[in-house]
C-alpha cells in the first residue's frame, strides 16, 4: 500500500480478505516447511542412523540435519509472515469499520464527504436576524479547528458540528490506517533471508528479532486471547475451542507464551518449546557474556538430547518449558506426561540454574527416575522442574542461612500451578501424581503445599537432602503423613541441623565455620527451615539410603552425598526406593527406622 | 524373559543371597516385599551388585563398578542373543515359560 498517499477511497475499497487469503498461503507454505522437517527428523534421519554407519553416513545426517534446520527457518518464518498479514488485515478491518461509519452518518445527513476527506453540509438552522436557515458550508477533519470562534452573534449552523466530527473521524481513521500501513511495511520488509541456500547462526539470531517485532504489532490480534490469569484448567479449555488455525498462529508467533502455559496438553507445548529453543539459541548467540555462554551451553545439551534416537526401553523426552528469565527456566519430561498413570516432578535445589551441570545431572536424575517407575508400572513419567530462581551461592550451605524462604514461597506457587496443569491434561482416571523435592526445592515443594489449594492432586511427596521444608510434621504437607518420604544421608550436610553442621564444619573447615545465632536447638532436631524432615518428630517415612562419601575426602571438601539420592549406580536401593513410591507402590516400600 | 511366579521369587532370591554371602558381599539392603522383593549389596572391591523385582515379576540383575570416572563406552558389537526391542518405549515383560519357575504364575 505504500506509494501515494492514502485516501478514505483507497481505505474503504481495501479488499481486507485479499490480505487473509495471503496469509493463508503462507501458513500453507509454513505447515509444508513443518511437515518436511519431521519427516526427516522422524523417517530419513532415524532410519538412516539406524542402517548405516561410516563417514558417508555421518556426513549425510549432518547435511539431513542443516536440511531439517533450514525447514524449521522456513516454518517460523513463514508462519511469522502469515500472522503479520492476518494482524495488518485485522487492524485495517477496524479502521474501515470506523471510515464506514462515518460514511454512513455522512449519507444519513446527506452530507457530501469529499475525495480529499472534507466535507460539506446543507443550509439548516434559523438565522438570528432573518430566521432563514443559515447557509451550508464545507469542513475538513484534523486541521486546526476553529480559528474564528463563532461569536456569540452569529447563530451556528447545527451542520456544522456533525460534518466536523465526521470529518474528524475520516481523517483518523486514514491517518491510523497509514500508520498501521507503515508500521507493517517495517515489519514484512524485515522477514526476508538472506541469499542462498544456508541459515547461518546469524540468521537465527535475526528470526528471533522478527519473532520479537510481529509480536509488538500482533499483540491486539493474538496476544490479548491468551487467558494468562485463568486456571489452568480454563486455559485447557481455552485451548480446546481454538480452531487449527488459531492454534497455528499461537505457536508460530508466541511459541513461549504457550510452551510454558501450564494447561497447555504436553505434546503442544513440546512443539512451541522446541521452536523457541532453537529461537533463544538463536538470541543468545548474538550475545557475547558469561550468562549467555553459560545458558546456551545448557540449551545446547538440552537440544542434544532431544535430536538424540532413543534406544529400545528409552522413555521419550518433552520439553514442557524454556525460557532465559531468571536463572533461567527448563521443563522436561521423560515419558508424556498426559498419557500416563503416574507422573512425578522433581524441584531442584541450591545451586541450580540453566547450565550445563543442570542439562546433565538434573535432567539425568528425572530420567532416571522415570527409568525406575517403569521397571514397576510402565506408565509412568518424571518431569525435571526448573521452574523458579534457586538460591545461588558458591558456598551451598551458608546460602541456606541467607536466602530464607522467600524463594521458595515465589517458587512455590508457581509449582503449584504446574502441578493443576498436569492435573488438568492429563487424561486417565486415576492418575498418580508425585512431587519430589531435592535440597532447597524440598522447602519449595513445602511451601507449594502451604497454599490456599495446597498441592491438589499430589498424592505422595519424596524429600531428599532436605535442609527442612517449612512445616514440623510431614501430615502438615497435606498428603498424609503415611505419604511423605524422606531420604537423608549420614554424610549429606545439607540435611544436617544448624548446630551438628556447625562443628562439622568447623572442624572440617577451620575457618569455614560461621555461627547461626539464635538457630540451636535443644532437642537437635531442628533443620533449616522446621524440624528435621528425617527427624522422629516430623512423622514421615524414612527410606535406606547409602551414608554416601564423606564430607572430608580425598579431593577435599566434598559434597557429593549430598546428590546420589536418584543414582541408580551410585545408590541403587534410594533410586529403587524413590521409583516405588513413584510408581504407586508405596506400601510395597521397606522402610528403614526413622534417625 | 522367564516368568518367575511370585512363589518362586522367594526361593530365586535365596539361592542368589546364599552365594553373595558365601563370597563375603556385603548386604546392604533388602526388600522384604512378596511382589517386589530386592537384594543390595556390595562386594570387598566395591561392587554394587543388586537383584531386584519390577512389574509381572521381571527380575533386574544389575552390576556397577566403582570409581569409574564418566567416559564414552562404545556400544557392545556383539549380536544380541534376544530380541533388541529397536524402537520399542517400554520392553515386553517376561513371557517365557518354566515349568520350575513359573510354577503358580498366572
Amino acid at each position: 500500500m505504500s506509494g501515494p498517499a492514502l485516501t478514505w477511497a483507497k481505505l474503504r475499497d481495501l479488499k481486507c480478505a485479499e490480505l487473509e487469503g495471503a496469509a493463508d498461503g503462507w501458513g500453507r507454505a509454513s505447515n509444508r516447511a513443518d511437515f518436511a522437517r519431521d519427516r526427516i527428523e522422524q523417517q530419513l534421519l532415524n532410519g538412516l542412523r539406524e542402517s548405516e554407519q561410516g563417514e558417508a553416513a555421518d556426513a549425510a545426517v549432518g547435511r539431513l540435519r542443516q536440511l531439517s534446520r533450514n525447514f524449521q527457518y522456513i516454518y517460523t518464518e513463514c508462519g511469522l509472515l502469515r500472522t503479520t498479514l492476518n494482524s495488518l488485515a485485522h487492524e485495517m478491518r477496524a479502521q474501515q469499520r470506523l471510515l464506514a461509519e462515518a460514511l454512513e452518518d455522512a449519507a444519513a445527513l446527506r452530507f457530501t464527504v469529499h475525495a480529499d476527506g472534507s466535507v460539506t453540509y446543507p443550509a439548516a438552522g434559523e438565522g438570528l436576524a432573518d430566521g432563514k436557515p443559515v447557509v451550508g458550508g464545507t469542513t475538513s477533519g484534523g486541521g486546526v479547528p476553529g480559528l474564528a470562534a463563532p461569536s456569540g452573534l452569529v447563530a451556528p449552523n447545527p451542520n456544522a458540528a456533525k460534518a466536523q466530527d465526521i470529518a474528524d473521524r475520516v481523517v483518523k481513521a486514514v491517518r491510523t490506517a497509514a500508520e498501521i500501513d507503515w508500521r507493517y511495511a517495517r515489519i514484512l520488509r524485515r522477514l526476508k533471508a538472506e541469499e542462498g541456500l544456508k541459515v547461518p547462526d546469524s540468521t537465527w539470531t535475526d528470526a528471533a528479532g522478527d519473532a520479537a517485532a510481529v509480536r509488538g504489532a500482533a499483540r491486539g490480534y493474538l496476544k490479548d486471547g491468551i487467558p494468562l490469569d485463568a486456571s489452568p484448567a480454563e486455559r485447557g479449555a481455552w485451548w480446546a475451542g481454538l480452531t487449527r488455525e488459531q492454534r497455528e498462529e499461537y505457536l508460530a508467533v508466541y511459541p513461549d507464551q504457550i510452551g510454558n502455559l501450564d494447561g497447555i496438553p504436553a505434546l503442544v507445548r513440546d512443539a512451541a518449546n522446541r521452536d523457541n529453543l532453537q529461537l533463544l539459541i538463536g538470541k543468545l548467540e548474538g550475545r557475547g557474556d558469561e550468562v549467555s555462554a553459560t545458558r546456551l551451553a545448557a540449551l545446547r545439551e538440552i537440544d542434544r538430547q532431544l535430536q538424540a534416537v532413543p534406544r529400545p526401553g528409552d522413555p521419550p523426552m518433552y520439553l514442557l518449558g524454556i525460557g532465559d528469565q531468571g536463572n533461567g527456566r527448563a521443563i522436561v519430561a521423560y515419558g508424556n506426561p498426559d498419557t500416563s498413570r503416574n507422573v512425578a516432578a522433581y524441584v531442584p535445589g541450591l545451586n541450580t540454574s540453566l547450565d550445563k551441570d543442570f542439562a546433565e545431572s538434573d535432567l539425568k536424575r528425572a530420567r532416571d527416575t522415570a527409568m525406575g517407575a517403569r521397571k514397576y508400572d510402565s506408565s509412568s513419567a518424571s518431569i525435571a522442574w526448573l521452574g523458579y530462581d534457586a538460591p545461588q551461592a558458591w558456598d551451598g550451605v551458608d546460602s541456606l542461612a541467607v536466602m530464607g524462604g522467600e524463594r521458595a514461597e515465589k517458587g512455590g506457587r508457581a509449582f503449584g500451578e504446574f502441578i493443576s496443569g498436569l492435573v488438568a491434561t492429563n487424561e486417565r482416571s486415576d492418575p498418580h501424581m508425585t512431587a519430589i523435592g531435592h535440597s532447597y526445592g524440598s522447602r519449595t515443594v513445602g511451601a507449594a503445599t502451604q497454599q490456599s489449594e495446597g498441592l491438589s492432586g499430589v498424592d505422595d511427596i519424596v524429600l531428599v537432602g532436605s535442609p527442612g521444608v517449612g512445616v514440623d510434621r510431614a501430615e502438615d504437607l497435606g498428603v498424609g503423613g503415611r505419604h511423605v518420604f524422606v531420604g537423608a544421608a549420614e554424610n549429606d550436610m545439607v540435611t544436617k541441623t544448624p548446630s551438628a553442621l556447625q562443628g562439622n564444619m568447623t572442624a572440617a573447615a577451620g575457618p569455614v565455620g560461621y555461627v547461626v545465632g539464635g538457630m540451636v536447638d535443644q532437642g537437635d532436631d531442628d533443620a533449616w527451615f522446621g524440624k528435621d524432615p528425617a527427624s522422629h518428630a516430623f512423622g514421615a517415612r524414612r527410606f535406606s539410603v547409602s551414608e554416601g562419601p564423606s564430607l572430608l575426602s580425598r579431593g577435599g571438601l566434598s559434597f557429593d552425598a549430598h546428590s546420589q539420592y536418584f543414582d541408580p549406580v551410585k545408590d541403587p536401593s534410594s533410586a529403587d526406593s524413590i521409583a516405588l513410591v513413584v510408581s504407586g507402590n508405596a506400601h510395597k516400600l521397606k522402610m528403614e527406622e526413622p534417625r | 524373559m522367564t516368568v518367575i511366579s511370585g512363589d518362586r521369587r522367594g526361593s530365586f532370591l535365596g539361592v542368589v543371597d546364599r552365594y553373595w554371602r558365601e563370597s563375603d558381599y556385603e548386604i546392604k539392603t533388602i526388600n522384604n516385599d512378596g511382589d517386589f522383593p530386592a537384594i543390595y549389596a556390595q562386594t570387598k572391591r566395591g561392587f554394587g551388585v543388586s537383584l531386584s523385582f519390577g512389574g509381572e515379576g521381571q527380575a533386574f540383575f544389575e552390576v556397577d563398578s566403582p570409581c569409574v570416572e564418566k567416559s564414552d563406552v562404545a556400544d557392545s558389537t556383539t549380536k544380541p542373543t534376544a530380541p533388541s526391542y529397536e524402537g520399542m518405549e517400554n520392553i515386553p515383560r517376561p513371557h517365557l515359560r518354566s515349568d520350575f519357575w513359573s510354577a503358580g504364575a498366572p
